[in-house]
């Protein structure tokens, strides 16, 4: 499902963020990748994103090797991923509601389909009574479950959630990485990057740390365990 | 795409030219300026081809005939007049009545031409046009081969210099709307960039939920064409009306010197200049500036 084989990225300034890193996440995985800031996690999410291209090594996503993904195929490829990001990325001019719709108009979704969609993605995250907010009116937890019914409301095989606890007060995070294992019993492959060690704890999952841009633990666990 | 997306990207490009009130007035008056400046090239151009035009269909040369032609040869020179594509139109000047016409003219001094009834020194000829000014030269050539002609009354010095300037006038003009054109797209482009850049949070957002180029690119398009339409419906409005109070200012010391095209001449093809510069400056700008941001 999520394959990194032996990647290598180097950015321009001389940076190496990852070198020669290795692993195969596998469809339906609840996956926590950890480490220290500047240890290379973010490159990782560029790279299933397409932001960036390895400078070595092959990324496969669903069995698309996204080096030979050309930009006009870009936006296809990604409407396989939910993206959950640590600042929400909500549009503030649109309702919630609109929020998530925005997220099927651009899939060519019918109305029908978005009437449809739209009710059950929201009550699955609890906020079915505040379609017709805006995020500014909403508390950071609430923008964050807008943001995960946006990148659910298309049921994409796999979600990737970047810092999704990152502004959140630590009864919150716990409450959205709750959210996060719900969708993944409905067989969605969840990677998540953090460094809230609590929770990695809590949460007793598979575990990938990254230190200097190589990986130094691959297994079930806690963040230091 | 089918009606519902297009009717989609249509409400998003009204209801951002609204939200973003200041910011669309602030372009359309830039983009009106810049109209403003290429409707009064527009009219200034229309008026100089309808001058040149003028002085083409105007400028006649006189092709005098042999002494003893008969009527049968006269024909036969009208119709190789005829068979010359660069000519017009064709008159027949017959001497007695280019005679009469000499004699009305020199009316104080009708005295010095008595007589010259009986003994007519005056000969037959041809007054023509050219269709093309450019191409006198050919022309009186092709003339001047006619069996008949006897000379050609033809101020050459004259046709060459109308002929060079109404050509470099053409040339200088294109030149001219070719500049506007870029300092258009230029004013309108950045005019929209100033939007994207306000909304590159949104773009960055579609492209991760992802949506196409065209669905990013064509809401801010129709707002270009918005803005390109508004600012041109008020240029027409301003540059039509400044014509008009210029012609009826004007007008008369003018007309004797040059004739210039009426208001009513000018306003329909004014207003689809304008429309059409608006609406194509106004995409072309907004899809240039969108450039950057599509490669996320």
């Amino acid at each position: 499902m999520i394959f990194f084989n032996n990647v290598t990225k180097q950015y321009e300034n001389g940076t190496v963020a990852l070198d020669n890193v290795g692993f195969f996440i596998d469809k339906g995985e609840f996956v926590f990748i950890v480490g220290s800031s500047g240890a290379g996690k973010s490159t990782i999410t560029k790279l299933i994103l397409c932001e960036e291209q390895p400078t070595n090594g092959s990324v496969l996503i669903n069995g698309i090797d996204l080096k030979g993904l050309s930009h006009r195929e870009m936006p296809y490829y990604r409407r396989q991923l939910g993206m959950v990001f640590q600042d929400f990325r909500l549009l503030p001019n649109k309702t919630v509601y609109e929020n998530i719709a925005f997220a099927m108009q651009v899939r060519n979704a019918t109305a029908k389909e978005i009437r449809r969609a739209i009710p059950n993605v929201l009550s699955m995250v609890g906020l079915s009574h505040k379609s017709k907010v805006k995020p500014g009116q909403l508390s950071g937890g609430e923008q964050q479950r807008v943001a995960l019914a946006r990148a659910m409301v298309n049921n994409p095989p796999v979600l990737i959630a970047d810092e999704p606890t990152g502004n959140l007060d630590p009864a919150t995070a716990f409450e959205i990485i709750q959210l996060l294992e719900d969708i993944n019993k409905r067989g969605t492959t969840v990677l998540t990057v953090t460094h809230a060690c609590d929770i990695v704890d809590k949460m007793k999952k598979r575990v990938i740390e990254i230190d200097n841009g190589k990986i130094i633990r691959d297994g079930v666990g806690g963040y230091n365990i | 795409m089918n009606s519902k997306t297009f009717k989609f990207f249509i409400v998003e490009g009204l209801k951002s030219f609204f939200k973003n009130g200041l910011l669309s007035a602030a372009s359309v008056i830039t983009v009106s300026l810049s109209l403003i400046l290429f409707g009064v090239y527009v009219l200034f151009s229309m008026n100089l081809n309808y001058a040149a035009m003028q002085i083409e269909t105007n400028y006649e040369i006189q092709i005098f005939i042999d002494e003893n032609a008969d009527s049968s040869l006269i024909g036969q020179i009208e119709l190789g007049l005829g068979e010359i594509e660069n000519i017009n139109t064709i008159t027949f000047v017959a001497k007695g009545q280019a005679l009469k016409q000499w004699i009305d003219s020199m009316a104080d001094n009708i005295e010095a031409l008595e007589g010259l009834e009986d003994d007519n020194p005056l000969r037959d000829s041809f007054r023509i046009t050219f269709k093309n000014l450019q191409y006198a030269d050919e022309t009186l050539s092709e003339i001047k081969a006619i069996q008949g002609v006897s000379y050609i009354k033809n101020n050459k010095d004259v046709v060459d210099k109308l002929v060079d300037i109404t050509d470099k006038i053409k040339k200088s003009s294109f030149y001219f709307m070719l500049f506007f054109a870029v300092i258009s797209i230029f004013i309108i482009s950045n005019s929209i960039r100033i939007t994207v850049f306000a909304r590159r949070r949104e773009v960055n957002i579609m492209k991760f939920v992802g949506a196409t180029d065209w669905f990013i690119r064509l809401p801010f398009m129709i707002e270009g064409i918005i803005i390109g339409i508004v600012g041109a419906i008020i240029s027409a409005i301003i540059v039509s009306s400044a014509y008009g109070y210029f012609l009826s200012t004007t007008g008369v010391l003018i007309e004797t010197t040059v004739k210039l095209l009426k208001t009513g001449q000018v306003t329909r093809i004014l207003i689809a200049y304008l429309a059409g510069g608006g609406i194509v400056l106004g995409a072309l700008g907004s899809s240039l500036s969108l450039r950057k941001h599509l490669y996320v």
